[in-house]
This record gives C-alpha cells, sequence and structure tokens, in this order.
C-alpha cells in the first residue's frame, strides 16, 4: 500500500518537473527572441517611407533610397529625406570623443590600479563609479548649463559665431564624459589583471616603474582595454538624450567645424518629436533601422581588430 | 678570488614574522653559487635582497648589511643595480612582444634606440644563451608560441643583453622537462666565464652538478657554506649531512 | 632622457586621474547651486499645472473695509484695509510673482474672492472712491500693490494663481513605472535565468540563447524606445483603452530593456551557489523543480535584491524610451492608461521649447542624483555583505 502511494509520488513530481521546466523554457525563449521581434519590427515600419507612399498635400509620394544614404540635406519638402551626411557626422563626433575618451580613461585606470596609494585608488574608483551611475538626461543638463557656455565663449576667442554653444564640439564633449566611466572601469579590471610575474620581470631588467607601466603593463592589458573601448563606442553611438540636448540638429551637411552645430542619426530620430505624423514619423524608425546597422557593423570591424592586435 | 656581494649580520622580517636571521656570507666574483635547502627557509629572499626586488613588498623590513663591489647597496640607485644584477625567475615570463622585441627590451628601456646596435645585442644574446640557432627565422613571431625550455633561455637572454655582472636565478628549472633542464644547466657551467650567478635551487644533484660553492639554508640561517665538494662530500654541520642524505627535506 | 620622458608620462597620467574628479565637482556643484532653491516639501507635492481663478470683489453690502489687525509678518506689506498680507516672491520659472502670506478670516478676499494663503496675485485692477482705475501688477511688486489696495473700494478683477512647478505628478508616474515594471519583468527574468542555470543542457542551442540575449544589452535604448510606440502603444490602446501612450506602454518597454540585465545578474547569484546545496537536495528524494524553488531561490536572494536595485537606477534614468513609448506631457493626475512623464522625461519637457527651465530642471535631477546614489550604495551594500558570507 505504501509502496503504491510512493511510485505515485514520484510520478507526480517528474511531471510537474516536466511541466515547470516547459514554462521556463516558453519564458527564455520569449527573452531570447526580444532581440529578433525589435529588428523585425523596426524593419518592417522603417521600410514603409520607401515602399508606400504617403500623402502630401495633393499627391502621394515615397522616399527614394539611394538619396536618403547619401543625401546631405536631411528634408526638403515633399519626400527628399537624407541621412548621408548625418552617418558621416555621427561617425565624426564619436570619433572624437574617442579620441579624448580613450587616453584620458587607459591613463586614470593605470593611475588606479598601478601608481596611486591604495585609498586615492579607491576614491578615484568611487568617483568613476558614480559619474557611470548619473543618468544621461543629467548630462544633457550639464551639457547646456556649462558646456555650451564654455563653448560658445572658446568660439568668441576664435572669433567664430556659435549658436549660443549648442556645436559639435560640445557634443563631442558630453559624450566623451560619458563614455570615460565605461572604458575606465574595464580597464582597471584588465590591468589589475596582469601577472606579477611580469611586472617583476620588467623591474628585474632595470626598467622603471613608468616604463614598466607603459611598455608591459598597458600592452598586456590591451586585449581587455580594447573591450572597454568597444563598449565606450557602442554607448556612445546610441547616445540619444545628451546629445540631443547640445547638439543643435543640423538640416545640412556634413560638417566638421568644431563650431557648427551638427546632427546625429539618434538626434535626428528624438528631436522634433511632438509635432510629427505620417511620413516624418515613420522616416525615424527607417533612421534607426540604420542605426542598429551602424552599431553591429562598427562593432563587428572593431572586434576584428581586436581579434588582429591580439595575434 | 675577488668577492662580488658582502653580506653582514642580514636579518628580515616580513611585519612580525622574521624570516632571514644574521646572515653572513660572500659571493665571489665569476663563480656559481648555489643556495639549497627545505623550501620556505628564505632562500629566494635572500636572492631577492641582492636585486633589492624585495623594495617592491610593503610589510618588508630589513637590517644588515649588503655590498656590492664595496658599495653599500642602499646607495645606489635601485634601477641601475638591477641593469648589473639580472635576475631569471621560476616560471618563464616572456613578455607578450616578439622574441626580438623581448630580448631588445632591457637596453631599449636604456635609451639604445640605434637598430644596428640593437640588433646586435640581440642576436649576440641570443647565441649566448644557445637559443639563436633555433629561433633566427622567427625573430619576429611572438615569444608566446616557443616550448617552456625555450621561453626560459629567451629570458636568460633577455637578461644577458644587459650584460650585468651578477645574474640571480631562483629555481629556473623546476618548471620543466628533464631535458630542458639538462640544456639550461650546460648553458648555464659556459656563463661562469663572464658572469657570477647565484642559483637557488631544490634539486641538489643540480646544485651539486654545477655550482663552485654552495650555502645550505635552514629556517632562515645559513648552516654552512663552503665550496661546492667539500659541502656534498665532507659535510662539517650535522643537519647538512641528514638533509643531503635525504633524511629530511 | 629616460627621467624626462618618465616624468612627462607621470604628469599626463595625474592630470588625467584627476579629470574625472574635476568633471563630478563641476557637475555636482552646477546641479546643486541652481536646483537647491526650489528643494522643499511643497515641490513633491504640488501639482506642475497652475490653476488660474478669475474673481471680483464688488457686492460691497457683503463686506465691509477697513481695520483688520496686522499680524506684523517680516517682509509682508499688509493692507489694514482689506485684511491682506502680500509679499515678492519668485516662482519655479523664475518670474517675479506677488503671494499672498496672510488674510483676516473676514477679510473680503477671504469670504467673497474665496482665496487662500499661498495664492499668487498677478493682476488686480480696482477702483477707488472717486471711480479712477488702479491697476496693480505683480510685476511692480508687493508694496506697490499693497499701496493700490489701500485706495481702492471695490476691485473689478483679480487674477489669481495657485500651484504651479510642482512635480507630484511626475513623482508618482516614475513610482507607477517602477512597481509595475519590476511585477513584470522581475519573475520573467528569474525564470530565463532559473531555466538557463538550472535545466537546460549547456549544448549549441542554449548557447544560441544566451548569445541572442547578450546581443540585446547592446542595443540602445531609443530603439526599444521605437519598439514600445509601434508594439506596446496599439497594445495597451486595445485592452486597457489608453489612446496614445500610456505608463502601462511605457512599463512593458522597460521591462524588455531591462531583462538582459536581470537575466545576467540573477544567474551569477545562481552560479554562486555551491552544487552540494543540489546534490543534498536530490540525494533526499526532492524533484528538479523542489529543489529549485526550495533551496537554489532563497539563496539567490541578495541577486535578485542586486537585480532589483539596479532596475530601479536604471527606471529612473531612461529617458529616450520612454520618450517615444509613453510621451513628453506633464500631468498632475495620474493614470495606469495615461500619458505621463516620468522624472527624467519632465526634465526634458522642461527644457524643450524656447524657455528652459534650469533652476527646476536641477531641483529634480537632486531628487534623481540622490535616489541613484542610495540605489548605488544598495548594491555596493550587497556585494560587501556577499562577500562577508562567502568569506566564512
Amino acid at each position: 500500500m505504501v509502496r503504491h502511494i510512493r511510485k505515485n509520488g514520484h510520478q507526480q513530481k517528474t511531471r510537474i518537473d516536466k511541466i515547470i521546466k516547459g514554462v521556463l523554457f516558453t519564458v527564455t525563449l520569449f527573452c531570447a527572441s526580444i532581440i529578433l521581434f525589435i529588428v523585425m519590427f523596426i524593419f518592417i515600419h522603417g521600410i514603409k517611407p520607401f515602399v508606400n507612399s504617403y500623402q502630401v498635400g495633393e499627391y502621394w509620394y515615397r522616399v527614394n533610397f539611394w538619396r536618403f544614404m547619401t543625401g546631405t540635406v536631411w528634408f526638403q519638402a515633399p519626400n527628399v529625406y537624407g541621412i548621408g551626411f548625418i552617418i558621416i557626422n555621427t561617425l565624426y563626433v564619436v570619433g572624437l570623443a574617442l579620441a579624448i575618451a580613450a587616453p584620458v580613461s587607459i591613463l586614470t585606470a593605470l593611475f588606479v590600479s598601478r601608481i596611486a596609494p591604495h585609498l586615492v585608488g579607491k576614491v578615484i574608483t568611487t568617483v568613476i563609479e558614480l559619474l557611470a551611475a548619473i543618468p544621461s538626461i543629467i548630462y544633457g543638463l550639464f551639457g547646456m548649463g556649462i558646456v555650451t557656455n564654455f563653448v560658445k565663449n572658446l568660439a568668441k576667442i576664435f572669433n567664430y559665431q556659435s549658436a549660443g554653444g549648442l556645436s559639435t564640439l560640445s557634443t563631442v564633449i558630453v559624450l566623451a564624459i560619458m563614455i570615460i566611466p565605461t572604458i575606465t572601469m574595464i580597464s582597471i579590471a584588465s590591468i589589475k589583471a596582469v601577472k606579477r610575474d611580469m611586472i617583476d620581470a620588467s623591474l628585474a631588467l632595470g626598467a622603471s616603474p613608468t616604463q614598466t607601466n607603459f611598455k608591459v603593463v598597458l600592452k598586456s592589458a590591451q586585449s581587455g582595454i580594447f573591450s572597454g573601448i568597444i563598449l565606450g563606442v557602442g554607448r556612445a553611438l546610441g547616445e540619444a538624450t545628451a546629445v540631443s540636448m547640445v547638439a543643435g540638429n543640423r538640416g545640412s551637411g556634413p560638417t566638421f567645424n568644431l563650431f557648427d552645430t551638427t546632427r546625429t542619426l539618434t538626434s535626428t530620430m528624438l528631436l522634433g518629436l511632438k509635432e510629427t505624423a505620417g511620413l516624418d514619423y515613420d522616416i525615424r524608425f527607417s533612421v534607426g533601422i540604420i542605426l542598429i546597422c551602424l552599431i553591429f557593423g562598427v562593432n563587428f570591424l572593431l572586434n576584428m581588430v581586436k581579434r588582429r592586435l591580439s595575434r | 678570488m675577488e668577492t662580488i656581494f658582502t653580506i653582514s649580520d642580514l636579518n628580515l622580517r616580513y611585519d612580525q614574522n622574521q624570516v632571514l636571521h644574521s646572515i653572513n656570507l660572500n659571493i665571489y666574483k665569476n663563480k656559481i653559487t648555489a643556495f639549497i635547502g627545505p623550501s620556505g627557509c628564505g632562500k629566494s629572499t635572500l636572492l631577492r635582497c641582492f636585486n633589492r626586488m624585495n623594495d617592491l613588498i610593503d610589510n618588508c623590513y630589513i637590517d644588515g648589511n649588503i655590498e656590492f663591489a664595496n658599495k653599500n647597496l642602499n646607495e645606489i640607485n635601485p634601477i641601475e643595480l638591477r641593469t648589473k644584477v639580472g635576475m631569471v625567475f621560476q616560471t618563464p615570463n616572456p613578455f607578450p612582444m616578439s622574441i626580438f622585441e623581448n630580448v631588445a627590451y632591457g637596453p631599449k628601456c636604456q635609451g639604445i634606440r640605434n637598430k644596428a646596435t640593437l640588433n646586435r645585442i640581440v642576436i649576440d644574446s641570443l647565441k649566448k644563451a644557445s637559443l639563436y640557432e633555433e629561433v633566427k627565422d622567427r625573430l619576429h613571431e611572438s615569444a608566446l608560441g616557443l616550448s617552456g625550455g625555450q621561453q626560459q633561455r629567451l629570458c636568460i637572454a633577455r637578461c644577458l643583453a644587459m650584460s650585468p655582472e651578477v645574474i640571480l636565478m631562483d629555481e629556473p628549472t623546476s618548471a620543466l622537462d628533464p631535458i630542458a633542464t639538462l640544456k639550461i644547466e650546460e648553458l648555464i657551467s659556459t656563463l661562469k666565464k663572464d658572469f657570477s650567478i647565484i642559483i637557488v635551487t631544490h634539486n641538489m644533484q643540480q646544485a651539486a652538478r654545477i655550482s663552485d660553492y654552495t650555502a645550505f639554508f635552514l629556517l632562515g640561517e645559513i648552516i654552512e657554506y663552503g665550496k661546492t665538494v667539500d659541502i656534498f662530500k665532507n659535510p662539517k654541520n650535522k643537519k647538512t649531512e641528514d638533509y643531503i642524505t635525504g633524511r629530511f627535506g | 632622457m629616460r627621467k624626462i620622458k618618465d616624468l612627462f608620462l607621470n604628469v599626463i597620467t595625474y592630470v588625467s586621474s584627476s579629470f574625472g574628479c574635476l568633471i563630478l565637482i563641476i557637475l555636482l556643484l552646477f546641479v546643486f547651486k541652481n536646483g537647491i532653491r526650489l528643494l522643499d516639501w511643497s515641490l513633491i507635492t504640488s501639482d506642475y499645472h497652475q490653476k488660474t481663478y478669475q474673481v471680483n470683489i464688488t457686492d460691497t453690502k457683503n463686506y465691509h473695509l477697513g481695520d483688520y489687525s496686522d499680524p506684523q509678518m517680516e517682509g509682508v506689506y499688509y493692507s489694514g484695509v482689506w485684511g491682506i498680507g502680500l509679499q515678492d516672491d519668485i516662482d519655479r520659472n523664475n518670474e517675479k510673482i506677488v503671494t499672498i502670506r496672510y488674510l483676516a478670516p473676514l477679510s473680503p478676499f477671504a469670504t467673497i474672492a474665496k482665496l487662500e494663503v499661498g495664492y499668487q496675485i498677478s493682476k488686480m485692477t480696482m477702483a477707488d472712491e472717486m471711480g479712477n482705475n488702479l491697476l496693480a501688477l505683480a510685476k511692480n511688486g508687493a508694496e506697490s500693490m499693497v499701496a493700490d489696495l489701500d485706495e481702492a473700494k471695490i476691485i473689478t478683477d483679480i487674477i489669481a494663481t495657485s500651484g504651479g512647478g510642482g512635480i507630484r505628478g511626475s513623482l508618482l508616474t516614475t513610482l507607477y513605472l517602477i512597481v509595475l515594471t519590476l511585477v513584470i519583468a522581475l519573475p520573467l527574468g528569474i525564470c530565463a535565468a532559473i531555466y538557463l542555470h538550472e535545466f537546460a543542457k549547456q549544448n549549441q542551442f542554449t548557447h544560441i540563447i544566451r548569445t541572442m540575449i547578450d546581443i540585446t544589452t547592446g542595443i540602445p535604448s531609443i530603439i526599444f524606445g521605437l519598439v514600445g510606440a509601434i508594439v506596446f502603444i496599439p497594445m495597451m490602446n486595445k485592452t486597457i483603452q489608453s489612446s496614445g501612450g500610456s505608463i502601462a506602454s511605457g512599463a512593458l518597454t522597460l521591462t524588455i530593456i531591462l531583462l538582459p540585465t536581470i537575466i545576467k545578474t540573477t544567474e551569477e547569484s545562481l552560479k554562486a551557489i555551491p552544487n552540494s546545496y543540489r546534490m543534498a537536495s536530490l540525494a533526499l528524494g526532492a524533484s528538479k523543480s523542489q529543489t529549485t524553488f526550495k533551496v537554489i531561490l532563497p539563496n539567490a536572494v541578495f541577486g535578485i535584491l542586486t537585480a532589483t536595485l539596479l532596475s530601479i537606477g536604471r527606471i529612473i534614468g531612461e529617458s529616450a524610451a520612454l520618450i517615444y513609448a509613453v510621451g513628453t506631457a506633464i500631468k498632475d493626475s495620474v493614470a495606469i492608461n495615461e500619458k505621463s512623464t516620468s522624472l527624467a522625461v519632465h526634465i526634458w519637457s522642461l527644457m524643450g521649447g524656447e524657455n528652459p527651465n534650469y533652476e527646476l530642471s536641477c531641483a529634480i535631477s537632486i531628487i534623481i542624483l540622490l535616489i541613484v546614489g542610495l540605489v548605488s550604495l544598495g548594491v555596493k551594500l550587497i556585494s560587501r555583505t556577499i562577500n562577508k558570507t562567502e568569506v566564512k
């Protein structure tokens, strides 16, 4: 009698296990397929301007894809949109931001891990962690309040009229500030992971601590540092709020002048959202497709570079 | 016989833990001196005193005197000291660079930029380390692609490129296979001509094979020091005899 | 030569490291200096939109003038004739206003015009005994307004406002968003983490699933906003009768943003649980599910707590996604099926447009920074507690 009950109990347990496993599996599948949904929906909606016709006034229009990709003006009524120059401006701004942020981050990481006394290192690490946690809207606010004023005054020194400080330079500065914490934190971890052995060998050969740091430590940590850079670049390309508040959303381009206003893919998507409908709304999704492609493309390229470096 | 290092009354402790007690020792020029003894008795710690690598450890306190070529060690700039006293470590640790770059590292740090000079130094050092023939066709490939024994000879070459007066070796063959070990022992014997070598080893047979002088360490003290032949054939101290005959350690 | 090079490298290293500290200090100074003036309890509890009242006091039979006692308040200009005390002030939009600081109980301002202490008076049109018109504007100050009042017999037009610039609506919205998102996202994320770590076989398929979840972390939040706009807004429109964006659609959008983080953090804490627990439980005859829910999950509490805190921090700071998935209309009455703004989007609304309001934005930023600071502190404390128990 007792054995009979126990056997049933086992069967029940196994059945419950199977059900629960099934439920959990479904949930997991759902979570994993989010990326697919994202790509699919944005693609479907973003394709519309090129495939469907929109009514503007009396006529029906489509947007020409080639002119979209190579255009130097964002909008010309009634149906000409161009993001060619925006892509260039985006890469330009992110590239400059990286040129500032990468050295600062790597040197800060070196300082914290190898040079500074323990307490100072902890303080700076906490400062970096705090900076990493600050939301982008506050960086945008900071950009509008302080950075644009700084750039405006700087432009005066160069006798250049800037649009109240909204400029490429402001965007570059704000982006650099935002990606420094990311690159720094990963670099600190990579530098700390360099084997003591390697450092001792360098010192035993008569190299100074500074020479050891720059020639051996950084070289050993370079793979990790590069990962941090890739992460930072991804974040900069996708940053929308802060950039929209300081860029100025220039109508045409591309422009490489630091004091000119500029426009990025993300600022294009975000600004002017209130007064949009129809074609103007849908074209933002097309910009979204291009943004996703750009981020994946840049990521892929940088990862290839990283692999070649570590050989 | 010329003395290159003189140690008088050296005491070393980590915080309150005393590791070396009243060490008195003379290291002779152009000879191979071996430090033997059971593990943890301070041999490597003493070795690291010779090139002031212990300075890098925060809680290490040293009392006593070490003289290098009749100059107090503390009065010599440590970076300069390390160009004259080189070190080879237990586990081969080549830098993640090419073979050429590894050997050229030391001279470059000293400011030597001339390509022809660097080339000559690298080839010379690799030859002296008995490695040149094996790597001459791949000098610009990564050093991490070499075998363990080759890597250790590379580290020796790297050290030789600095033309030091003394080479310190901390159990250089304990991580290698017997064939590689043999090659390196042969190498060490040839190096004696131009350099003074101090080698820490766990392997008594190795000490007996290659060294001229041997110091036996136990619990941070030197129990006996003298010519290798004497130590191994006629040890004066019973503890030395016990260790050599394998009764402990 | 080498020494000069070394010195140069050292100098630029020191300079670079102080850059980060400098930026943090400047940023905090900026935010606090501009925002601290507005930071008080009423900011949190009042409405954003002002209520306007237009009244008059003309029915001379129902009130009497003169000799209301002076409460002698500092800085307040008092009209003994009408029993009202006015003070100069600056509102949250940085404009000069006149605030009612005192009302005698029988003052016609209280009994007939039904105004209250704390309201602002923008404009008053009055007439004195001779029938001359007097016009008092807030920008001319409280003192002149009171002087005019003392002459006046009737007031033909009062424009008064109350409230304004408060963030109660946005604060409530943020709270709703946090709770709603966590209620949906935490269970989903924990389930996925449990499946991946406890149940799934480590084969190619699982690897693909993990990679797909990982890729999601590299997507910028504005893209999630786009998805929310075309998927969740119509979905909510049909189900809970919202029109356009709603807190619900925002919460769903935030869910898909946070899922990868929750899954990763929870999985980390699952990894830290020693396998011996699982073995012991199974050896006692418990089923896999029983082991998971009775033994494993309770030990993963710290990880789940960390995931919760990280999510809260992320939700508070999120702006771009919510701008698309919810909207930018600042509201005072908040409902889940209606549009509203979170604190971050509130700042966006304030700063867009022609008159950016730095002070109010900085005040809100102080609140956001405080919450983010507390969240970071919480996460650090948890990780320290975990390490202590592990070391034991």
